[in-house]
């Protein structure tokens, strides 16, 4: 997700978005993480998955986990060179994607329906586009 | 934890403090007050 997010910056930056990913861990994983794959977004760390549950965010069940598509994109993502390192953070964590106005209001959302589903960037700035029109 | 924790659009979005890469403290709040934010959350680092 967040090599996709990168490859979009510049899209997001004319559609008048920013981009900001969260993620379990200290300040260095998401340094180490996000500086190799992201340099260019805003990474935030937390200790600790109160803000995954506060957004309505849960840890995945096993068909979540494990299912046929999680497979596939792993496989999808190895093809491409990407290689995990150290997992820090909650590997069982379901994803989840939000738009936020400046009013601090959610304007649209998106609930992965496994631990491997996430937005297009295409999506995202179809209605962040919207949003900043 | 289910689906009837999830968040409906128009709700508002649930302020928190988190590090930034330099360690230092980063209110959600003060980042979409700047202007419209795509918030991911990732499942991990790594």
């Amino acid at each position: 997700m967040l090599a996709q997010l990168e490859q979009a910056k510049a899209e997001f930056t004319a559609a008048g978005l920013q981009v900001v990913a969260v993620a379990m861990g200290q300040p260095k994983h998401a340094a180490q993480f996000c500086g190799s794959l992201a340099p260019s977004l805003r990474c935030l760390a937390h200790e600790d998955a109160a803000p995954y549950y506060a957004y309505g965010l849960s840890q995945a069940n096993m068909g979540q986990l494990m299912g046929i598509n999680v497979v596939k994109e792993g496989m999808e993502a190895a093809t491409q060179g990407f290689v995990p390192g150290q997992v820090i953070g909650d590997p069982r964590m379901m994803p989840g994607t939000f738009i936020v106005d400046t009013q601090g209001i959610i304007v649209w959302r998106y609930y992965g329906k496994d631990v491997s589903d996430h937005p297009t960037n295409a999506e995202l700035l179809r209605v962040g586009s919207s949003v900043t029109a | 934890m289910t689906n009837q924790n999830r968040l409906s659009i128009g709700a508002p979005a649930p302020d928190f403090t988190l590090l930034g890469v330099d360690g230092q403290p980063v209110a959600l709040a003060s980042l979409w007050a700047n202007g419209p934010t795509v918030l991911t959350f990732l499942r991990h680092f790594g």
